[in-house]
Formats: structure tokens, C-alpha cells, sequence
């Protein structure tokens, strides 16, 4: 029994759904994010490594991974690198919590063990940033946490609206892996939980940009302005490591509200047939994942006290709203 | 429903463990061996590569930084200027610290939502 277990960890943190599968997911939704965004500003996008270009995101990050690794003379080495790892593997860690894993870990209460594991992640792009003293990477840790502080209570407040829901009407004991699994029933239940859900919908996804950076709320990095807030210091393979947080991100978090929000793997029980519940959830989070690369490519960058303003006044009075619905 | 069910504490404790575990291997694989293979062979030495890059700006010794709490602080208080002015003006929260008003108001709604849920 251990050992299976401990097999069971180990294979699914590194090879499905854990690292391996996820670095093709990178590759795959950058090469479809730099597709649509070349459609949007009337460009082709990659076309030659690999079929239709779909090798050149992994191209670059490869290209990145053998340059030199440069660091001043003024910044912390080694902390931001194995940060940047740990980040990297509470990402990918939330994976195990969710229908996805083949044979999930789970229990009462996970969705606090999940939003613990979702905050490593800010935390490590936190501390990479403030590693090096460059003044303009100071002006983005100082935006990345603004950001950052009016993002998280809007988004653990309305991503938990669910989960509670879940666990008055169907007795879940607020599991993130259980209500996830009855997710399109949630929205049904009674009129009042259809209220809390739309609220929270709406709100997490204002959140779920807020926390991914995705325009309007991309000021921390503002590159035309600050050149690249945090990752101003940053090339090589310490930048290849930050694009890996950064795009493990865009992945988990959209899963996490496709599988929240968006029903999961309904209409097929994914308890019962795995691999069409599976192909169901990529389907919606690519559907979802497109839809935030057209908005991040249309839209115009908010001044951060813009920004900020938006979360608290918007996004965090939607979601607590959507709670205290949710607990009458 | 298959799979493996714990407690919160033996969850913490497994999900720590796949944390360090995939970290532990992105850390050999992305950066120790990468830098072993290639990283350390490209390398040249240079004084200009170690200093700030400062966008044409002559270098000196003394580190040039903008507080990032600061800009922090000055972001949100921008952003909820009228909360801000209530804050520090009309309650005297200058005298204290600003923080000590955001958490009694996180207090006041944690103490709500607690008599909601009851």
C-alpha cells in the first residue's frame, strides 16, 4: 500500500499530470498563444520548428537554458534558483489534488492546502525579484505586490464560493477534488447558490487575470515603462526558470477554475471514464486559455492604482458578496 | 471515488513532499545540469556583465534602489485614495500605523462572516 502510494507520487508528480505533462502543455499553449496573438496583430506567428511552428516555444526555452548564467555582482545567486524550483513544484503539486491525477490525494479540507500551494508560486517570483537591487526591479516587486495583495482575497474568496456550496448541499467537507467532481451541479442547486455562482464566476475571473498579469493588469512587468519590472536582471536559465513559473501558472490556475466554474469534466463523470472527463477539461481550459490570450492582446495596460482600484472596488466586492450568499 | 484519502496534516505533509521532490528534479534537470553541459563552457568573464544595468546611466558604487514597500504603499494608497483619507485623517490613523486600521477592518469582517455562518 505505501509503496504503491509512494509509486503513485512519484510518477504522477514527474511524469502525468505532474512535470513532463506539463512541460508539453507549455509548449503547446505557448505555441497557440503566440498563433492568436499573431492573428490579433495580423502576423503569422512561428511557422518553421517543427510542424507549423509548434516546436518554437520549446526551441526558445531551450536557447535560454544553454546561455550563461549572468548574475551581479550585487544580487543574491542561489536562493532565487531553488525559490524558482519550489514554485515550480507546489504548481505542479496541485495537480495531485485534482480529477486529473489518475489516482488523486485527497481529503477534507484540501482547498486550503491548495490555495497554500497556489501562493509558493507568488512568493518565488516575490523573492526572485527582490534578489536583485536594480531600481526598476524594485518598482515591479512594489507593483507585483500591490497587485498581488488586492488579487489573492478576491480570488481565495470566490474560487472557495464553490467548495462551500458543495459542501452544504452535497456534504464534500469543503475537498476541492470532491466539489470539483460535482461542479455543474452547483450551479443548480437552489436560486440563491445560481447567484453566488454567477457572482463568483465573474469575480474570480477578474482575480484569476489579476494573478496571472494578464492585461489590463500587467503593470508589475510594463516593459515600455519600468523595461521588465521584476525580470529587468533576468536572462538565461534564471529566466527560463521565471517563463516556467509563469507559464505553469497560466496553466494550473485556468484548470482550477474550469474545474470549479466551468463544470469540470461534465457531461461525462470523470470518476467513471477518465479519459473523455480528461479530454473534456483540456478542451474547456484551451477554450478558456484562448479567450484570456485575446483579451490579454487587446486590451490597453491600466495604470497600477487603476488596476488596484479595479480588484478591491470590483472583483473583491463581487466575491464577497458571492460568500456570504453562499452561506445563507 | 479511487485514489488516496488523508487527513489535512498527512496531506500538508505529501503535497510538501511532491513540492520538494519536482523541485529537487527542475532544479538538477532546468538549471544544475544545463549549466554543467553548456552554461559553464560559454562563459566569459566580464566586469560589465556583473554591474546594474542602469539604461545609460554611469555605473557607481552605490547601489541605486526604489524601496519596493514604498511603492507598494503608494500604489494602494492611490488606488483607494477616499478609504486612505478616512483612514489616516478622519479616524487619526497617522498617529498609529495604517496597517493596525486594515486589520481592525479584516477583524470586523472576519467577526461578520463569523455570525453569518452561525
Amino acid at each position: 500500500m505505501v509503496q504503491g502510494m509512494i509509486m503513485d507520487l512519484i510518477i504522477q508528480g514527474l511524469i502525468f499530470p505532474g512535470l513532463f505533462f506539463i512541460i508539453f502543455l507549455i509548449i503547446f499553449t505557448q505555441w497557440i498563444y503566440r498563433k492568436v496573438a499573431a492573428r490579433v496583430q495580423y502576423r503569422r506567428g512561428p511557422c518553421y520548428t517543427g510542424p507549423l511552428g509548434f516546436l518554437q516555444p520549446f526551441a526558445d526555452f531551450m536557447k535560454l537554458l544553454m546561455k550563461e548564467d549572468v548574475v551581479t555582482k550585487y544580487s543574491v545567486k542561489h536562493i532565487p534558483i531553488v525559490l524558482a524550483s519550489i514554485g515550480l513544484g507546489s504548481l505542479i503539486a496541485i495537480l495531485l489534488l485534482t480529477p486529473l491525477s489518475l489516482r488523486p490525494f485527497y481529503g477534507d479540507y484540501d482547498i486550503i492546502i491548495l490555495f497554500y500551494l497556489g501562493l509558493w508560486s507568488s512568493f518565488a517570483i516575490l523573492f526572485i525579484g527582490l534578489a536583485t537591487p536594480n531600481p526598476y526591479t524594485s518598482l515591479g516587486v512594489g507593483r507585483y505586490m500591490a497587485l498581488l495583495v488586492s488579487s489573492e482575497p478576491s480570488f481565495i474568496a470566490s474560487f472557495i464560493v464553490p467548495v462551500i456550496i458543495a459542501s452544504r448541499f452535497f456534504n464534500v467537507n469543503y475537498s476541492f477534488y470532491k466539489a470539483s467532481i460535482l461542479s455543474h451541479r452547483l450551479w443548480t442547486t437552489d436560486p440563491f447558490s445560481t447567484v453566488s455562482m454567477i457572482l463568483a464566476a465573474v469575480a474570480g475571473f477578474m482575480a484569476l487575470m489579476g494573478i496571472l498579469g494578464i492585461r489590463p493588469f500587467d503593470f508589475p512587468e510594463a516593459e515600455g515603462e519600468i523595461y521588465w519590472g521584476i525580470f529587468t536582471e533576468y536572462g538565461g536559465p534564471r529566466l527560463a526558470l521565471v517563463f516556467f513559473i509563469l507559464f505553469t501558472e497560466r496553466i494550473v490556475f485556468p484548470l482550477i477554475y474550469v474545474m470549479l466554474f466551468l463544470g469540470g469534466s461534465w457531461p461525462v463523470d470523470i470518476t467513471m471514464n477518465y479519459w473523455a472527463g480528461f479530454l473534456i477539461i483540456f478542451t474547456k481550459f484551451i477554450l478558456l486559455f484562448i479567450l484570456l490570450t485575446i483579451i490579454d492582446n487587446v486590451m490597453p495596460r491600466l495604470r497600477p492604482d487603476q488596476g488596484v482600484r479595479i480588484l478591491w472596488k470590483y472583483a473583491l466586492t463581487l466575491s464577497l458578496i458571492a460568500l456570504i450568499i453562499s452561506l445563507i | 471515488m479511487s485514489g488516496y484519502v488523508f487527513d489535512q496534516y498527512m496531506l500538508v505533509l505529501i503535497v510538501s513532499l511532491a513540492t520538494f521532490m519536482v523541485g529537487f528534479v527542475v532544479y538538477i534537470i532546468f538549471y544544475y545540469m544545463f549549466h554543467k553541459l553548456y552554461g559553464s563552457k560559454v562563459r566569459s568573464i566580464s566586469r560589465l556583465k556583473e554591474e546594474i544595468v542602469m539604461c545609460g546611466l554611469e555605473y557607481s558604487e552605490e547601489v541605486l534602489s526604489a524601496p519596493a514597500t514604498k511603492i507598494f504603499s503608494d500604489v494602494m494608497k492611490r488606488s483607494l485614495r477616499g478609504v486612505h483619507n478616512i483612514l489616516t485623517k478622519e479616524l487619526g490613523t497617522r498617529v498609529l500605523n495604517d496597517w493596525f486600521a486594515w486589520m481592525l477592518i479584516m477583524l470586523a469582517l472576519i467577526i461578520v462572516l463569523a455570525m453569518l455562518v452561525r
